[in-house]
């Protein structure tokens, strides 16, 4: 190893406290690099230790104590949150339930009532008084055009089952009528 | 927790830093043991956390070190002399300031690899795990730092 190699090599080390076999072996013949070696290790004396930057036990506490606060609140601030989450949940879970059933069943109700299609028109009611206009004057022949309007109103104000009720209420012959005149199947 | 606290300070060079950084560290290194791994050394491991807070604060510090010690600092270093004569305490006094007078000159990249190598007696490889740099850029950094300490050495007069 040449003494080039060595002095470069050689600040690698600084600070250690032992050199590897090569660099001790050159060390050992050569003068001029030992005197660079023994100046190094001055001044790595004159730096000191880790130990001599050292705080003292008092500090120490001191700073393991807002440590320990900073941890200690930030568990309590987790812990705080999941408590009050439980807190909360304990309170108001078996109102919140009661309340989500009662809606349930109120909109099952309204669900249920509502028609299925949309009419600002009331509907007609199925009694004998609506039935009467569908007659001619000598109540044997059905008034084609009230027919047509009954037949109309139920299937855009009503449900097919609706509709179905009154072809129920209507004689074989009325139905019959309709059919030919109508094609009532395919309107309902 | 003693060294952890010099190295912040010995890259700070104030007492109010190195404290706060010192305590972010432990306060990360609990809210992160999860990530700790087993082969890795706790002390490494504590040196990379502390490593990055202090590169971190110093990047948004970006202003040179202080290099005067504050009342308090000087209270903590007196006490944790552990002596009571004054002439040796003065002499300790003495090698504080010389090392933060040449350290205040270091980059901060260099001033850490080489408190890490000098002070800490890390390996060269655990330096570059720590500070995420190649081996080869650590040594650099090293090497340059030591020729600096000599030229400093030669105009204190260190023989």
């Amino acid at each position: 190893m040449d003494c080039s190699r060595f002095q470069n090599e050689v600040l690698l080390w600084f600070g250690q406290e032992g050199l590897p076999e090569e660099l001790r072996d050159h060390l050992a013949q050569c003068p001029t690099c030992r005197a660079v070696w023994e100046e190094l290790v001055v001044v790595s004396k004159r730096l000191g230790e880790d130990g001599l930057f050292h705080i003292n036990d008092i500090q120490v506490e001191r700073l393991a104590s807002q440590v320990n606060t900073f941890l200690e609140k930030h568990e309590q601030d987790t812990v705080g949150v999941v408590t009050r989450i439980q807190k909360i949940w304990h309170a108001y879970a078996p109102v919140t339930a009661a309340a989500a059933l009662v809606l349930g069943i109120a909109i099952g109700i309204y669900v249920a009532g509502k028609p299925a299609f949309e009419s600002t028109v009331t509907g007609i009611p199925l009694d004998e008084a609506s039935v009467v206009g569908l007659y001619e004057k000598n109540d044997e022949e059905l008034n084609e055009g009230a027919v047509g309007a009954l037949i109309y109103d139920f299937t855009t104000q009503h449900s097919y089952e609706a509709s179905g009720w009154l072809l129920e209420d209507l004689t074989e012959e009325e139905l019959e009528y309709l059919e030919n005149n109508f094609n009532v199947r395919d309107l309902l | 927790m003693k060294e952890v606290v010099a190295l912040t300070y010995r890259m700070t060079q104030d007492w109010d830093s190195a404290y706060d950084l010192a305590q972010e560290t432990f306060i990360s290194a609990w809210e992160n043991l999860r990530t700790f791994r087993d082969e890795a050394r706790f002390k490494s491991w504590l040196y990379r956390i502390a490593s990055n807070k202090t590169l971190n604060y110093l990047k948004q510090r970006s202003r040179r070190p202080v290099t005067s010690i504050s009342a308090f600092d000087k209270n903590a270093l007196v006490a944790n002399s552990g002596s009571h004569n004054p002439e040796w305490q003065f002499h300790e006094k003495e090698m504080q300031k010389n090392v933060m007078d040449f350290m205040a000159d270091l980059p901060d990249q260099q001033r850490l690899i080489f408190d890490l190598r000098f002070y800490k007696e890390l390996s060269f490889n655990e330096i570059a795990k720590i500070t995420g740099k190649a081996l080869g850029t650590v040594k650099t950094h090293y090497r340059e730092a030591i020729i600096k300490l000599r030229a400093f050495a030669q105009w204190k007069g260190w023989k």
